[in-house]
């Protein structure tokens, strides 16, 4: 299927989703995707790398995606999970993923998802293997602490353009 | 049917490995989106949200890897229409035109010029691998080959070798193939020129290819003139059923340089008999069976005397093979 329908797929398996009592309401948490390519430039002096935004990207390129959570309502909010596919044409960058005060695991199957040590994937001839990079189909973030009202936060992971 | 065989002469002709081609990567074009979900709590509510769709394009990578078939040709002084064969492959992940130039006067490193045909680069339209009546000439502007990624054409550059070429002299040809995208070092972009109008940028063979073979002159030529007498059961020259045909081939060296491991081989006619035993060499008699020796007559495939006849050179002489056959 379709990576679009993957994708909603994908969330519906993942969250749950129950009547509020302000279901007119919009979310609390505000999300923005972006990607960025790095790139290394001379500040004052000194050779330090920064993102900028991408300018065109080709076949072995790396893209930095950042996701931006901001909590626009005036209550906390709590056992916040963010989660991303990684998207179709694009390979992960083992070790690539950060998010300060998560939990970060993976899924290979688009269903479980495990820590980057316990990732097993069933090869063709039935026996298992630890899972490569093209094998990481989406990344999850879950936060431990409560995230306040006005809050922004934000993960990172790396995938390069097959 | 004389068919005079040599193994190899002079120099042995090196076989170039084929480089391998990398695939293209995604496609030129594609759009590749990313869209970020959320799920989180207030008090005892769920809820979840989805990110925007954050789409990057991707660009158009500029490049070209040329192979050849043999990096190594031979030829003899003075030959024509002598082809180097090429294979061209798109290695970029869009689909491109490429530009074709040919150079022999100019390529340094080697004993003399081979001297560029006009015209000097066809395509191999018939795919057979050599310089044949179908294949159709390269004009630039005109038919300028274009590519899909990870496509590739064969093309051929002719030369003819001077004819004071010598023995073991080593002659180069080059082809270069740009892309019309443009090219340059890594990472140069040339605009929006792209598949479907992304960018395009020199990938890291910069768009372009150039390789050059070479030609080497051995000079040698084996030459083999076979001749025949019968002589029928009553003494006379009739070819009756039963009459036996003796046959006669002279092998003959010319040139400067050394035929190595040459070996020649004769098939027996059809509707005749090998005579068992009648196979000789310089008047020697060799054994049918494959030996020590330097002749074998073998039944299959098909019936055929085989003689080697090791490295031959002006100063091996001629090379006299006999064998009879009757008739059937």
């Amino acid at each position: 299927m379709g990576t679009r329908d993957w994708v909603l797929a994908f969330a519906a398996t993942l969250l749950v989703t129950t009547l509020t009592a302000h279901a007119a309401d919009k979310p609390c948490v505000e999300l923005k995707t972006s990607g960025e390519t790095e790139q290394e430039v001379v500040e004052q002096g000194n050779k330090v790398k920064r993102l900028v935004p991408i300018d065109k990207i080709v076949p072995g390129d790396e893209v930095v995606w950042t996701i931006t959570a901001k909590n626009v309502c005036k209550t906390a909010t709590d056992n916040m999970v963010i989660a991303n596919p990684v998207p179709e044409h694009m390979t992960y960058v083992v070790g690539s993923a950060m998010g300060t005060g998560t939990d970060i695991t993976f899924s290979v199957d688009g269903q479980e998802f495990k820590n980057a040590a316990d990732l097993q994937v069933r090869a063709a001839d039935g026996t298992m293997h630890v899972a490569r990079p093209d094998d990481y189909r989406a990344v999850r973030w879950a936060y431990k602490a409560s995230f306040a009202p006005g809050a922004i936060a934000f993960v990172r992971y790396r995938a390069v353009v097959k | 049917m004389v068919r005079a065989r040599w193994l190899s002469v002079a120099a042995l002709a090196a076989l170039s490995a084929p480089l391998f081609a990398h695939a293209a990567g995604t496609p030129a074009g594609t759009n590749i989106q990313n869209t970020a979900q959320v799920s989180y709590t207030v008090g005892s509510s769920t809820v979840t949200a989805s990110s925007n769709t954050s789409t990057v394009r991707v660009a158009e990578m500029l490049d070209a890897v040329l192979t050849l078939a043999s990096s190594t040709v031979q030829v003899s002084p003075g030959a024509t229409a002598e082809e180097l064969v090429f294979t061209l492959t798109n290695t970029g992940n869009g689909s491109e035109t490429f530009n074709l130039t040919a150079l022999s006067a100019g390529v340094v490193g080697d004993d003399f010029d081979p001297t560029l045909a006009v015209p000097a680069i066809y395509f191999d339209s018939d795919s057979s691998g050599d310089f044949s009546g179908p294949d159709v000439a390269y004009t630039a502007g005109a038919n300028d080959p274009v590519l899909a990624a990870d496509a590739s054409v064969r093309l051929l550059v002719i030369n003819n070798i001077p004819n004071t070429a010598l023995n073991g002299n080593r002659g180069r040809s080059q082809l270069t193939a740009a892309a019309a995208s443009g090219t340059g070092a890594p990472g140069t972009s040339f605009g929006f020129v792209g598949d479907g109008g992304v960018e395009a940028v020199a990938g890291t063979t910069g768009g372009d290819a150039v390789l050059f073979g070479e030609y080497l002159v051995a000079d040698v030529q084996l030459s083999a003139v076979k001749t025949q007498s019968i002589v029928d059961q009553f003494g006379g020259q009739r070819p009756l059923p039963g009459a036996r045909i003796n046959y006669q081939i002279v092998v003959t060296h010319s040139g400067s340089g050394t035929a190595t491991a040459s070996g020649f081989g004769d098939l027996i006619p059809a509707n005749t008999t090998y005579v068992t035993g009648s196979l000789q060499l310089n008047g020697a008699a060799l054994s049918d069976t494959a030996d020590g020796d330097a002749g074998t007559f073998v039944s299959a495939p098909a019936p055929e005397v085989r003689v080697t006849l090791g490295d031959l050179s002006g100063a091996s002489g001629p090379q006299t093979i006999q064998f009879a056959v009757t008739i059937n």
